[in-house]
This record gives structure tokens, C-alpha cells and sequence, in this order.
């Protein structure tokens, strides 16, 4: 059981708060979505709106081009898996999981076997009798996606389920929980501000910030090509290295930067507009910064640099480096790479890599 | 020195103090074991003669079974009309939720002879006659807002998502309070039902007020004062008493439990 979601221009407010502003999105049947976005930009209200808990003001919602926005929760084909697990304390898991067959008259028997088939699924098949107070935090949270499953949604609402669980623990259930949706096939709609969460998960990530969406798309277009300067910083470490457009032709757009000149790439930049004299802001991941010589016609020079402060982050080590022109970079060089504080580097940037963004964009 | 007389003087106020409490009590109970007439010094005994008595006294029997029924059925009556009233209050959106919520725990702070006197005019005015019934109403009314009281302190929020996922699971409003809300508070629940029970078994004024032929044993038993002092009445007292601090413990013990989970 899965459907499509379509959020059609929905507005919403909450006394003062405009929580959502025209937001228009659809999702996808069978596809794992992350909502994502910095607390209060509105992103577990549109779960709410979602699930029938909150009418929104203005805009429809559609779950297979059927109009839901006025169906309440318990009718829609929707079931959400609240944060704090909402499990009934005081049904056995057995009965918490069948609660929802049971609403629809199914007989004992027959939700208690289906009840038993979800518990293995999530891998607790041994504890059916056992109460919720009984189980740790990760088992908690396993029972109430048995729960909301059992009830065969066509999507399932995730509201920040991971975020009362310890990093380790995240990450497995991180990785269980898209096995489970790649099995059931059921739309999911993940609400999170992790982002590593939101990328290690999703088959598209929905940015949000103040009410409105910035961006959407897979995780890798969202990190690697940003439409906004909001994801780009959001999205992980960025150098946000601002300048103006010098020339701009079918080939190529010269940047003027504090950093020097920058020549990049049309095709590497985009169908964006891009004028002479325009206000931009060019978006360098730590990652795309290296030392050392490189090709010219592959690689652009930042220039002189100075490194401040290194820490050794395991896969790689994040280096601190002062530019000639006092600004501060941050890049991430390989494991073995041999530097130390007060050494002096020249940096190069993929040109590939580099994204321009109209500084105008700015909405965070 | 002084640490010593400071500790003596603490220990013999509180002496004192549950002397003062209980001594009564224990008086009473002390002489339902009185082996002569009146219950008065010295104490002859023991005996379980007026025990045996009270037990052979049918007056006395259906008074107990008269206050019992009232008891179990107007506290049943009390702490269902409290729990509706604290789950609406505490989950909906009602107008002047502040002053609904005075309203409704304001009884408790009236004396029960204004209640009894209120009810006595309306049951007069209505024509309705005097019975077990109408004591009942009464001790339904003083223990509605105690019900209320306490099952609305333990309201928690944490309560609103667990009833959201039954509502979000096709449970209606009914059902979600049947299967889910009603059991969650159960501890509060039960402990308001013993602590209306307890109230309602030994009440005097709204009992003897309202009733006219068949009475509760409070009334039964100022009725055998009348006729003077006897150790039986200390026998049937100390018995009341006694199914009064069961009551109580039962609901302390069940708020402790509840506690400590």
C-alpha cells in the first residue's frame, strides 16, 4: 500500500506564527522523503497537516489525486509515529500493534498473528507479552513503526523518530528503517534537522527554512548543487566566498572575489541567469579544497594561505587556514596529509565543484 | 546537653500531638471492648460480647449495607462525572477554562450543611421524597469536585500524543477514553474512588438531612446515642472506623504505587 502525496500551496498560521507559507510539493508513491530543516521552520506542522492533526488555513492535500485535506486522521490512509512513541502503557506489545486492526473489528486471532508477523519484522517477536516499560528506548521506538504499519497506511508520517535515541543506536535505525520502507513499499515522510540523518535516509530530501521550502531533490543535489545559499550552509561546511560577475559569456562567467579571480565553467554553473556586475556568492565544499600544485584548466587558486588550527577528524583532517586577505577558509585534507599550524599553503579549488548562487537568494 | 533537651521536647510534643489526634479513637475502640454497661473508666475486659451484638442487630446490618450500597454507587457516580470533567478541561478548548475549573472544585470548600440544606429545599420543592437515593445525590455532589480534583493533578501532557495515536490508529473519541485514556489514569482513578467511599461511608449531615426511613449507619448510629452511652455503639463506631482506614490505605497505596513507578 502506497500512495502519492501532492501538498497543494498550503498556508498555515498559529497566532502570531506563520508556520507555512504556500508550500506546494509533491512525494512521490514508495519514496523515502525528509522533511529537513532548523527547529521552527515549520516542518512538523506540515506533518500535522499531513496526518489530519492540524487543517491548514489555505491549500489542499491530496493522497492519490483524492482530495484529504478534510478527512480526519482516523480515515485518512495515513498513520504517523509520534516522537516520544505514544505506545499504550498498558497493552502488552501484542495488543499495542493490533490496536489499529482491532479499531477496524478484525478478530483476535487474526490481529494477534498479524501483529506477530510486524514484532518480527522489527525484530521482537520474542517479547509480544511484554509491556512497553520493559523495553529500551531503540525497542520502543520499533514497536510503534510495528504499530503504525500493522494498520497498512499509504504513508507513513515520521516525526523526528530517531531523536531521543543515542548517535550509535541512530545510525542502525537509520538503516533499518529504509530496509524496512525499500519492504513494505509504503511511502514514508521523515521529519528530522539532522542533516547526515536526512542524507544517509532519503531518496529526497525537502529542505525547509522559515515556512517555506528551499530546496528539494536527492541528497547528493541538495549537498553538491544547492539552490539556495540557506541549504548550502545548512547542508554540512561550506566556504561561502561572496563576489561579483565580471564578464559572463556562453563559455564562461569571471568572478571577481576577495579571493581573486575566479573562471568558471558554464556548464558547470547551471541554466541560471547570470548578468555582468550581478552580486553572487560562490559555495566551495572543505572537501573540493586541496594543497598543493593541480592542473590549471581543472583547478582554480584561492591564493596564499596560512593554517591556523588542524584537528585530526578520522577520515580526514579539518583544517583551519587564514587567507592572505584576513577572510578564513576551512578545508578538509586527507588523512596522511603532513601539515601543521603556521605552515603556509597555496589552495586550489575544483572548478567542477564550485557552485554560484544569486546572493539575492538569501532567505535564511 | 542542650541537643538532648532540644530532642525530648521534640519527641514529647509529638507525643502530644498524636496523642491529641488519636487518643479519642483509641478511646472508643479501647472501650467496644468494655466488659460492663458504659463505656466509661475502668476499663473491664476484654470482651467481644458487643461485637457480637452489633452483628446480631438487623437494624444496624442494613444500616451497614444501606451506607455501603450508597457508598460504592455514589463514589462510581462521583469519580465518572470527575474524570469526564478533568479529561474535557485538560484536552479541549474551552471557553474560561480558569473559572470552569474554580467552578467546579468550589464545593469542596462549602460546608455540607449548606449542601444538605440546598438539596433539601430543591427535593422538597420538586416533590421528590427523602430515600437512599436522594443521600446519595448528595454525597454525589460533594465528591464530584474531590474526583475531579485529583484526577485532574495527575492530567499529564505527556498523555496527548499516546491518545492522538488511537484517534490517528481509527479509535473513536468514546473509544479512545474506554481503551486508552481511562486506563493510563486508572491509578488516580481508583485512588479518588476509595477516598469518595471513605467520605461517603462515615458522612453525617447530608445522610441525616436527606434520608427519612432507611438510613446509613452513621445515622443508625447517632439514632443508638439517643438512647445514651453503651460499648455497643463504641463496637459499631470502632467498626466504621475500621472500614474507613482500608479505604484510605487502599488509596494511598495505590497513589504510591503509582509514584514510584
Amino acid at each position: 500500500m502506497t500512495a502519492t502525496v501532492d501538498i497543494r500551496n498550503v498556508s498555515h498560521r498559529f497566532g502570531a506564527t506563520q508556520a507555512l507559507r504556500h508550500i506546494t510539493l509533491t512525494i512521490y508513491a514508495g519514496k523515502y522523503a525528509v522533511l529537513l530543516g532548523p527547529s521552527g521552520c515549520g516542518k512538523t506542522t506540515l506533518l500535522s497537516v499531513l496526518g489530519g492533526f492540524v487543517s491548514p488555513d489555505e491549500g489542499r492535500v491530496l493522497l492519490n489525486s483524492k482530495d484529504v485535506t478534510d478527512v480526519r486522521p482516523a480515515q485518512r490512509a495515513t498513520t504517523t509515529m509520534f516522537q516520544d512513541y505514544a505506545l499504550f502503557p498498558h497493552m502488552t506489545l501484542e495488543d499495542n500493534v493490533g490496536f489499529g486492526l482491532r479499531m477496524r473489528g478484525v478478530s483476535r486471532a487474526q490481529r494477534n498473528r498479524r501483529a506477530q508477523e510486524l514484532l518480527s519484522l522489527v525484530d521482537l517477536n520474542d517479547s509480544s507479552h511484554k509491556k512497553p516499560h520493559e523495553l529500551s528506548g531503540g525497542q520502543r521506538q520499533r514497536v510503534a513503526l510495528a504499530r503504525a504499519l500493522a494498520v497498512e497506511p499509504d504513508v507513513l508520517l515520521l516525526d523526528e523518530p530517531l531523536g531521543a535515541l543515542d548517535l550509535k543506536l541512530r545510525r542502525q535505525m537509520q538503516d533499518e528503517l529504509k530496509t524496512i520502507q525499500k519492504r513494505v513499499g509504503t511511502t514514508f515522510v521523515h521529519v528530522t534537522h539532522d542533516q547526515e540523518e536526512a542524507m544517509a535516509i532519503a531518496d529526497d530530501v525537502i529542505v525547509m527554512n522559515a515556512g517555506q521550502i528551499e530546496d528539494t531533490g536527492s541528497p547528493e543535489s541538495i549537498y553538491l548543487k544547492p539552490k539556495t545559499i540557506f541549504t548550502a550552509t545548512f547542508m554540512g561546511e561550506a566556504n561561502m566566498i561572496s563576489g561579483t560577475v565580471q564578464s559572463c559569456d556562453a563559455q564562461s562567467i569571471v568572478v571577481n572575489t576577495a579571493h581573486g579571480v575566479f573562471d568558471l565553467d558554464r556548464s558547470h554553473v547551471g541554466k541560471q541567469h547570470v548578468e555582468n556586475g550581478a552580486a553572487v556568492m560562490l559555495v566551495c565544499r572543505p572537501e573540493h579544497i586541496v594543497i598543493g600544485e593541480r592542473p590549471k584548466n581543472e583547478w582554480v587558486e584561492i591564493g596564499q594561505c596560512v593554517a591556523v588550527d588542524i584537528a585530526f577528524f578520522g577520515s580526514y583532517q579539518r583544517c583551519q587556514l587564514k587567507a592572505d586577505n584576513g577572510q578564513t577558509l576551512i578545508a578538509h585534507l586527507p588523512q596522511d596529509a603532513v601539515v601543521h599550524a603556521g605552515q603556509n599553503f597555496t589552495l586550489r579549488v575544483n572548478r567542477a565543484s564550485i557552485v554560484l548562487l544569486g546572493r539575492e537568494s538569501s532567505t535564511g | 546537653m542542650r541537643a538532648q533537651l532540644k530532642s525530648s521536647i521534640a519527641w514529647i510534643y509529638a507525643i502530644l500531638a498524636y496523642g491529641f489526634i488519636f487518643l479519642p479513637v483509641a478511646m472508643l475502640a479501647l472501650f467496644s471492648f468494655q466488659d460492663s454497661r458504659l463505656p466509661i473508666m475502668p476499663f473491664n475486659g476484654p470482651t467481644l460480647k458487643w461485637y457480637e451484638s452489633v452483628l446480631a442487630d438487623d437494624r444496624l446490618i442494613d444500616a451497614m449495607i444501606n451506607s455501603l450500597a450508597v457508598a460504592l454507587i455514589s463514589s462510581l457516580l462521583a469519580v465518572v462525572l470527575g474524570f469526564l470533567a478533568a479529561h474535557t478541561l485538560a484536552r479541549k478548548n474551552l471557553p474560561a477554562k480558569g473559572f470552569q475549573r474554580a467552578l467546579l472544585t468550589a464545593p469542596l470548600t462549602v460546608s455540607y450543611l449548606i449542601i444538605a440544606l440546598g438539596l433539601l429545599i430543591m427535593f422538597n420543592a420538586t416533590g421528590i421524597s427523602l430515600s437512599l437515593m436522594t443521600v446519595g445525590v448528595g454525597h454525589v455532589v460533594i465528591n464530584t469536585p474531590l474526583c475531579f480534583a485529583i484526577i485532574y493533578s495527575q492530567m499529564g501532557d505527556h498523555q496527548i500524543n499516546i491518545e492522538r495515536a488511537a484517534y490517528d490508529l481509527g479509535a473513536s473519541e468514546i473509544k479512545t477514553l474506554w481503551l486508552v485514556s481511562a486506563p493510563i489514569m486508572m491509578p488516580s482513578i481508583l485512588a479518588a474512588f476509595f477516598l469518595s467511599v471513605t467520605f461517603s461511608w462515615d458522612e453525617f449531615i447530608i445522610a441525616f438531612l436527606l434520608s427519612r426511613f432507611d438510613v446509613t449507619l452513621p445515622v443508625e448510629i447517632w439514632g443508638m446515642l439517643r438512647s445514651g452511652l453503651s460499648p455497643k455503639t463504641n463496637a459499631a463506631g470502632s467498626l466504621v472506623f475500621l472500614v474507613s482506614i482500608v479505604m484510605m490505605l487502599l488509596a494511598e497505596l495505590i497513589l504510591f504505587r503509582k509514584v514510584n513507578k
